[in-house]
């Protein structure tokens, strides 16, 4: 089975949350829940990204994809990946390269995530921030059904 | 074993081991600015070309040698390949990352800047390359322990 690899270079964890819906961990027929957003990103934090790879795994056939992301440098990155794969003739893989804007309320939302008091308020911004996005990431972590 | 030099363009410090460890440069003396300049690759790669890895030749132990070039961020460069060769069941002894950025100096910074983001050959390239020709005692180091841990399995 084809492997997926999720990847976004726009320093927000869209692959994370583009992986958690292609495994079943976020809703894909409705909108997520602030609970529910916060719950799939936290195990992986919401940093600019360093190209650290997860893996997710699907219950019922046994799917795993694999979700990256970084602050820039994409074309790079997915060089690396390519190449790398490469010498070792690995070929069962697909690279899914999540192409959305990290928004300013996703900045601001960010940083007031640290600050304990303001914690919720930068949360509040993240979801309806990815709520904008979310139809759009849903068919993005369904590549089959868009063809 | 794949043994993959890197360094911030890959295209000096890396090519100048990779191509070191080959015994295409070496081992006893520094290189002519005209040695360097003849090896394949050496101030030539685009900066479309980092994070390609790319093969030099294999050595007498059968060791394919890469390099490439990762933008001074060596750490994405670490992170995909460890985390890819995990997820895919890529032995982790079948592959060494070499870092040769700390042994390059001043000149081949200022140089390799010059010659490969503006394209100022003439002043980049000769700049460079006696850099290259400086800093080659302390590549031949790096290089000469990679050897020593091959050759010792």
């Amino acid at each position: 089975m084809k492997q997926l690899i999720f990847y976004s270079d726009t320093g927000f964890p869209f692959s994370v949350l583009a992986a958690a819906i292609r495994t079943g961990q976020l809703p894909d027929d409705r909108h997520p829940h602030q609970k529910e957003l916060t719950g799939a990103l936290r195990p992986y934090g919401m940093g600019k990204g360093d190209a650290r790879i997860y893996s997710f795994e699907k219950g019922a056939n046994g799917e795993t994809c694999l979700a990256l992301w970084t602050d820039g440098q994409g074309d790079m990155v997915q060089r690396a990946i390519t190449s790398f794969l490469g010498l070792y003739q690995i070929e069962d893989y697909t690279l899914i390269n999540l192409n959305y804007k990290k928004t300013s309320a996703m900045v601001f939302g960010t940083w007031l995530t640290k600050l304990p008091l303001l914690r919720n308020t930068g949360l509040s911004m993240i979801h309806r921030s990815v709520e904008n996005i979310y139809d759009k990431l849903i068919k993005d972590a369904n590549p089959n059904q868009q063809q | 074993m794949k043994i993959i030099y890197h360094c911030f363009g890959g295209t000096h410090s890396s090519v100048t081991a990779a191509s070191a460890h080959l015994g295409r440069l070496s081992r006893e003396r520094s290189p002519s600015p005209r040695e360097l300049l003849s090896l394949p690759f050496f101030d030539t790669r685009e900066g479309n070309d980092h994070g390609d890895i790319t093969l030099l030749g294999v050595d007498s132990m059968r060791n394919e040698v890469y390099f490439v070039g990762q933008r001074g961020k060596p750490y994405l460069l670490e992170n995909i390949v460890n985390g890819l060769a995990q997820s895919f069941n890529i032995p982790p002894d079948s592959y060494r990352l070499v870092n040769v950025m700390h042994k390059v100096n001043i000149s081949m910074k200022i140089g390799g800047f010059l010659s490969r983001r503006f394209r100022w050959l003439k002043t980049g390239r000769p700049l460079v390359t006696l850099g290259t020709v400086w800093a080659y005692p302390e590549i031949i180091k790096l290089v000469r322990n990679v050897l020593a841990e091959e050759s010792n399995g």
